[in-house]
């Protein structure tokens, strides 16, 4: 039996990370933008006093650079970007955060079962949920070879289309992160 | 992880639905089976939710001994339930707004409909009074009464004159009968067979004095005697002549009459009753004392609807009157009184008739009544003279007795053994006449109320896309997010639950079902409360294109109505003696009293911009503005086609009417409307036009005024922002406007086919697509009134789908 995975929407096509590396889900809470970071970061949140990073699922996944910015493009916060992210849930009622274990919290069962988590804890902004798939292992497709990133791990073939896992640590591998300075220091 | 559960709640407190005023329980009789059935399963399903809750605690405690594991999973099925709850408080009040707001359109659909009829028939009075005034001044009635003054002035010196000779009864008996007229008044040899015994007693008295001597002074009365009466039949027939020409151009009225001072009729329009009419004293009416007690031309009378020897086969005449004055002067004493019996029955039966509905075969539906009433509650029109005759009156609560001017009121009762919903409103008279205090009536069975099919194939617009329209109350659309809401919190939780379950490896197996259970339970209830809200937003798109449709058909019934006027000023004015004798016998001098007399009309008619007269050559000779004559008279206007429709009328009937065109007659507008009708000569009704009659309507004042209290307004009364009004002419260009900037006059609209193609008289809806704005639209096609055929026009009403703040954050 395969692991279930979360799904979600980003853009208009179906992803999902494992399920037991999601600690909660959550509507859109007040998004504070940290001015002059990336612009796939759309800020920090605190969610009872746990501050997390939001990583836009929609800007790392963009495939129309026009618009959001392509995949691994480097750009820093605009003004409009910053109104954008102040909006969120104002207007958008599906979008929703998936808060991250991290590997301080997650359950050593979990990582028993080869979850792998950030060492900090991140939120991931995604325009919509899908459900819990509990997918087989004869279903699985290795990722397309034309990809230019390794954001996605397995595509998995399901009763309704496709769901492609995303590997959270290689999209924060792409993202300019100083893992020494951003800690929040409550579990060092 | 403890207070992991907690945010949830913590961040969207529990509302209760306290105080929220449930008018329509799903027990009230209203509520159809179906609603109620769909009720019943969205209750039965949530119902379901709670035991299952109850269940994830249990299972809880099965699968974990952890006591912070058990109260997540407990804290999870506890606010399940509470959103559980309030999806069903909110079903409650879900159901209540969509009756509510059927009701709600409909009360100011029926209530405006129901306002709209009285207006109709106030503003119909409204020309009634500016018609008496206008023709009691004319000279031929003036005239007649005259010869019958001088003539009762000529017999009261009869009085003193005695007849001494015994044996000379003849004579005496001559004289009694002359002194008799004298004491009834001049006005009884209205009637043939007196004046025909009258002259035989002046012939006898003139004998009489004629041989004796002395007698040069009566003798000289006498002669003055016979030579009126030898002149009143010829007066009287001139007099008819005119009443009949005006009741021919103007056909609302039954009947016309002329009356002496003391009572005594001496003309009247309709030739059926004349014999019998003539001679008739009428002193002790109302309308005569009234008219007669005026103090200068300005003034008229109306009574309410009351009984008169004029029309002895109607129970009710209304009638206008005023006072006939020396040398057709306003300030001129009064020698008589003039009353125009007004077609109110018919009147009032078009007016009632309409706006009902119909069954396949054209007849009314049972169960919709109309009906006007007098100050008393007396029926006076009625849309069925079976359950509602006039004259009776109607069983009503009594606050729909006594009503305020122009205030509107419904409620439900039980009429005629239906369950119906009445809607009353009372006059409030129009511009300068008050109204008589009438009420005007509109019943409609209760299940027209609640029961509407629904005609699912005409949707215009997505469900979705109409909640968020602004055709949508606010209030609807707030249930509608609150039910996304709830709905998105349920799956939410779930989703959140299933995550937790996994984490708890083969333990959380027993979990998986629960909150499968409760993602469709909550998915299942919140689509049924969805397909009701769309039902309500399908409702409600429907009854905003009947309001529309009904608001265009009153734009268009108003304009025919008031072009109606006009086609009948046209027709009375045409055959005017100053126009006719000016073209007869053409001269400085008879242009310039055809030029004078233009502007008294003008200066009563001030819809008009300007009236021209043109002889059969096309050139003006005489207009009512004097200071355009100069510039006038040096146009032809012999290649326009009013003048040339206007000369090929043949009789004082027809009249000529051009569609809104940019005239050189009126070179600062524009647009001209011009009506024509034929000069002929002598005032013939029949025959060759020597001339036109060109009246230039005001078209663009009047028509804004009229298309501007037509514009639709929101449930409240408020106006409708974005919404607009126009009138289009036969070949769908825009010929008046409320907003020139989307609607620009002299463009094509562009309407849906349907609207194009309407029939005379039909109705139609739709959506309209203008300048990038979506638009719901309502037509009516011009159904003309009475004998106006009206000039295939249409009325537009739309009103923007989109709210017009609505802007988007990109992301």
């Amino acid at each position: 039996m395969g692991p279930d995975l979360c799904g979600f929407m980003v853009n208009g096509h179906r992803y999902g990370v494992p399920v037991l590396s999601v600690e909660e889900i959550v509507r859109p809470v007040p998004i504070t933008p940290v001015p002059g970071s990336d612009r796939r970061l759309a800020g920090i949140i605190n969610l009872r006093g746990v501050s997390a990073a939001v990583i836009d699922l929609r800007r790392c996944l963009a495939h129309d650079p026009l618009t959001h910015g392509s995949a691994g493009e480097s750009s820093v916060l605009t003004y409009e970007d910053i109104a954008a992210i102040m909006a969120i849930g104002n207007q958008d009622h599906d979008c929703r955060l998936l808060l991250m274990e991290d590997s301080v919290r997650i359950s050593p069962s979990s990582t028993e079962r080869g979850i792998e988590v950030f060492t900090e804890p991140v939120a991931l902004l995604v325009d919509g949920m899908d459900r819990v798939h509990r997918v087989q292992s004869a279903l699985v497709h290795p990722p397309p070879a034309n990809l230019r990133h390794s954001f996605i791990t397995h595509v998995y073939e399901l009763e309704d289309g496709f769901l492609s896992e995303l590997s959270i640590l290689n999209i924060i591998a792409h993202l300019p992160w100083s893992v020494e300075g951003t800690n929040n220091g409550q579990h060092e | 992880m403890d207070n992991m559960n907690s945010h949830i709640a913590a961040e969207r407190p529990v509302e209760l639905m306290v105080g929220d005023d449930i008018k329509f329980s799903i027990f009230s009789p209203v509520v159809t089976l179906e609603h109620r059935e769909f009720y019943e399963r969205i209750i039965g399903e949530l119902g379901g939710i709670f035991p299952i809750c109850n269940q994830g605690k249990c299972t809880a405690v099965e699968i974990s001994e952890n006591v912070t594991e058990q109260e997540q999973i407990t804290d999870l099925m506890k606010k399940v339930e509470t959103f559980s709850f309030q999806l069903l408080g909110v079903t409650k009040r879900l159901f209540n707004q969509f009756y509510q707001a059927k009701e709600d359109f409909c009360r100011s659909i029926f209530s405006n409909t129901s306002y709209i009829k009285i207006n109709l028939m106030d503003r119909n009075l409204l020309e009634r009074t500016c018609d008496v005034r206008w023709w009691s001044l004319e000279t031929a009635f003036g005239d007649c009464l005259l010869l019958f003054n001088d003539l009762q002035l000529n017999l009261a010196s009869l009085s003193n004159v005695g007849v001494s000779c015994s044996n000379e009864s003849r004579e005496e008996e001559a004289l009694q009968f002359v002194l008799d007229v004298h004491q009834q008044g001049s006005g009884v040899l209205a009637q043939e067979d007196i004046r025909i015994k009258f002259k035989d007693a002046l012939g006898c008295l003139c004998e009489y004095f004629g041989a004796r001597d002395g007698g040069d002074e009566v003798d000289d009365i006498l002669d003055k005697c016979r030579f009126a009466v030898d002149e009143i039949p010829q007066r009287i027939r001139f007099a008819c002549d005119r009443l009949e020409d005006i009741n021919a151009s103007y056909t609302l009225y039954r009947d016309l009459v002329v009356t002496d001072s003391f009572g005594f009729i001496i003309a009247n329009s309709n030739v059926d009753n004349r014999l019998s009419l003539l001679g008739v004293r009428v002193n002790q009416e109302e309308w005569f004392i009234k008219a007669m007690e005026s103090k200068d031309g300005t003034q008229y009378a109306v009574g309410d609807l009351c009984c008169s020897v004029v029309e002895p086969s109607f129970d009710a005449s209304l009638i206008y009157s005023a006072a006939v004055r020396e040398n057709g002067d306003n300030l001129g004493r009064a020698l008589g009184a003039m009353g125009i019996f007004f077609d109110f029955q018919g009147e009032a039966q078009m007016i009632l008739d309409d706006y009902m509905p119909c069954d396949a075969e054209g007849s009314l539906l049972d169960g919709w009544y109309s009906f006007f009433t007098d100050q008393y509650g007396m029926i006076i029109g009625s849309s069925d003279m079976a359950v509602l005759p006039i004259g009776s009156y109607a069983h009503l609560p009594r606050k729909h007795r006594m009503l305020n001017p122009g205030q509107r009121i419904n409620d439900y009762l039980v009429f005629e053994g239906v369950e119906s919903a009445i809607f009353t409103s009372k006059t409030d008279g129009y511009l300068e006449y008050p109204g008589l205090g009438w009420n005007s009536h509109f019943v409609v069975p209760k299940s027209a109320v609640f029961n509407q099919v629904l005609d699912t194939d005409r949707s215009l617009l997505r469900p979705d896309e109409l909640l968020n329209s602004s055709i949508i109350p606010s209030v609807n659309k707030e249930t509608y997010i609150k039910i996304q809401d709830d709905k998105e919190s349920i799956q939410l939780i779930s989703l959140n639950g299933i995550v937790f379950a996994s984490k708890l490896g083969k333990r959380g197996v027993a979990l998986g079902p629960i909150f499968d259970q409760i993602t469709k339970t909550g998915d299942f209830a919140t689509s049924m409360m969805e397909k009701l809200l769309a039902e309500m937003a399908v409702g409600e798109l429907q009854m905003n294109l009947r309001a529309l449709e009904n608001s265009s058909k009153q734009a268009i019934d108003l304009i025919d109505r008031n072009l109606f006027e006009r086609a009948a000023d046209i027709r009375w004015w045409s055959t005017d003696q100053y126009f006719w004798s000016a073209l007869e016998s053409p001269g400085a001098d008879a242009f310039e009293a055809a030029s004078k007399r233009l502007k008294v009309i003008n200066a009563s008619y001030t819809l008009y911009r300007n009236l021209v007269l043109a002889d059969g050559n096309g050139d003006i000779v005489a207009c009512s503005r004097l200071e355009m004559r100069n510039e006038l008279s040096k146009l032809n206007v012999s290649d326009h086609e009013w003048f040339q429709s206007g000369m090929r009328t043949t009789n004082s009937h027809e009249y000529a009417v051009q569609d809104v065109v940019d005239s050189p007659l009126e070179r600062t507008k524009n647009r001209s409307l011009i009506y024509v009708g034929g000069v002929r000569r002598g005032g013939a009704r029949e025959g060759e036009a020597m001339g036109v009659l060109g009246i230039m309507f005001d078209w663009d004042t009047e028509a804004k005024i009229i298309l501007r209290t037509c514009l639709p307004s929101a449930h409240d009364g408020s106006p409708i922002i974005g919404a607009a009004a126009f009138y289009t002419n036969k070949d769908g260009r825009i010929i008046e406007t409320t907003d020139p900037e989307n609607f620009p006059v002299g463009s094509m609209a562009s309407l849906p086919s349907e609207h194009r193609s309407l029939q005379k008289g039909e109705s139609a809806s739709g959506l309209l697509v203008q300048t990038g704005t979506r638009y719901l639209i309502g037509s009516s096609r011009t159904q003309g009134y009475r004998e106006y055929e009206g000039l295939d026009w249409c009325a537009h009403i739309v009103r923007p789908v989109d709210a017009a703040s609505d802007s988007h954050v990109e992301y």
